[in-house]
Order: C-alpha cells, then structure tokens, then sequence
C-alpha cells in the first residue's frame, strides 16, 4: 500500500512495562528520600505560611514530610497515569482540590490527607 | 498523558524514564513555586517539557560524537514497548529524524494540540517562529513519509 494512504492517526502507540507506574512511585519516592537525607533538615525559605501555620509546621513536617511526598507523588502520579490510558482526562480532582481549597502546598497535603485542624493540632501538641 | 509526551519526543522507554522521573522530582523539588493559578498538569507539562528538551540537546551533542540515525530508526521495528502499525511507525520515524526543537514544536503542535500562544509561553518562542518550525518540521515529515515509499 503506498505511504500517501496511510491514515495518520494521534492514538498513543506506545507501551510500558507491567507495573511501571507502581514502581515509578517507588523510584521517584526513593530518589526523594536520598536528596532530602543528603540534604539535612527541611529549609522552607520564603514560605508563605500563615504564622500559626509555621508553629505548626514546625512540628509537623519531619512528621509529614514522607506523607508529603507520598501526597505529591500520588497527585503526579495520578495525573501521569491518568493520561495513559487508565482513568482518562476527566475528574482532574487534584488540579481542583490545590485550586480551590488549598493556600499552600502543606494545605493541599493535609487536604489530600484528609487532616483536618483538629488533627493538625493534636499533632503539633502532642510530643512527637 | 506526560509519560506519552514525553516519551513520543525520546523515543525510547529507558529514556522517557529517566526524564519522568526527572520531571516528578523537579516538580518536588519546587512544589512551593507552584500556587495554583495554572493547572496542575499545565504545570508538570511545562516542566516535562523543558526537561525533554534538555535531554534533547544532550543525546544530540552525544550523537554529534558517534554514529546514529538509520540504525535507530530500524530498532523501532523491534523495540517491544512500541506497538504501532506501520504509518504509526513511519510517522515516529519521521519526527525521530527532526532536530530537537522542530521535533518539540510539531508533537506539541499535532499531537498535543497546544495553541501557539501557549507553546510560546512555555518555549519562550515568538509564535511566528514557532509557526515557521512547525510549517518546516511537517514539510520534512510529509518528505520522509514520501520517501519511504
């Protein structure tokens, strides 16, 4: 068949691995941990905060800084994986949940957490 | 979605691998930069694709070092993670044989279906001259699929 007949399509030809985007988290995950040893304490300069929020992140982010990450990497992963072909376009949840709820990155987290101010509170109270 | 894009601009898995991971750990890594008045996938798009393109410049400067091309334009016969029919193939081909940035301009453009004014804010290209790498890289394209003929 000649090439000038070929329909020329935009489907997604190509494939991954089985269990990529499983073990993608993993990975991505891992190399997180090794930049944020590697690193030392979290610095946040420039953080715009609420001030009784800062209190409470001091207390907070050691705590939250794996559950940070793993709500970070959920969200892009569900973004990543959601284009391939598995839960389509629609329902962009996180867009809308960073946008319309949370201030802060630390407020997207705790929102995709599901922590709410109390929980917060008797986190950043209790002797963590 | 970002891993097909990715992907469709490196080719290769291991590769488009390398540059999601990038990707999601540049996005950590300047998650408080991001304050929500984009999208969140217009944001990690954003970031994807200035990482494609600077694994782009790299793999091309290698290359200007060793000998390339035909070769790897045939592996994609046997590349398992490829499962297009043969006008997928040749259009993959075809967008594989194009300098970096025409190759960027035309999946943003044709598969993307990114509107100038946007890809200009994301290239830092004026959109004329976007349109012109765009109206280039689909001539050559339409070539080489004539070619193969």
């Amino acid at each position: 068949m000649p090439h000038t007949r070929l329909t020329f399509s935009r489907r997604n030809p190509f494939k991954v691995p089985d269990n990529y985007f499983e073990e993608l988290e993993q990975r991505v995950m891992q190399r997180i941990d090794e930049q944020e040893r590697s690193r030392g304490p979290v610095e946040m300069p420039g953080y715009p905060v609420r001030r009784h929020q800062r209190r409470i992140l001091r207390y907070l982010l050691p705590l939250t800084e794996m559950a940070a990450a793993v709500a970070l990497v959920s969200l892009i992963a569900y973004n990543v994986i959601g284009g391939a072909n598995q839960w389509g376009d629609s329902g962009m949840w996180e867009t809308k949940l960073t946008k319309e709820h949370a201030e802060t990155p630390a407020d997207a987290t705790y929102e995709y957490l599901m922590l709410d101010n109390e929980t917060i509170y008797d986190y950043a109270t209790d002797d963590y | 979605m970002l891993y097909t894009q990715i992907r469709r601009l490196v080719r290769w898995h291991e590769d488009a691998d390398d540059v999601l991971q990038n990707t999601l750990l540049k996005a950590w890594n300047s998650i408080e930069k991001f304050r929500g008045e984009a999208q969140l996938s217009s944001w990690l798009y954003r970031i994807a694709i200035n990482e494609s393109m600077t694994f782009l410049q790299k793999k091309q400067t290698a290359e200007a070092l060793t000998v390339a091309g035909e070769s790897e334009a045939a592996a994609l016969e046997s590349d398992s993670f490829f499962d297009g029919d043969r006008a997928e193939r040749l259009l993959q081909e075809a967008i594989d044989s194009l300098p970096g940035k025409q190759r960027l301009v035309f999946c943003m453009r044709y598969f993307d279906e990114k509107k100038y004014e946007e890809m200009s804010r994301i290239l830092q290209t004026s959109v004329g001259a976007l349109k012109a790498s765009y109206h280039i890289a689909a001539k050559k394209i339409a070539a080489y699929i004539e070619s193969a003929d």
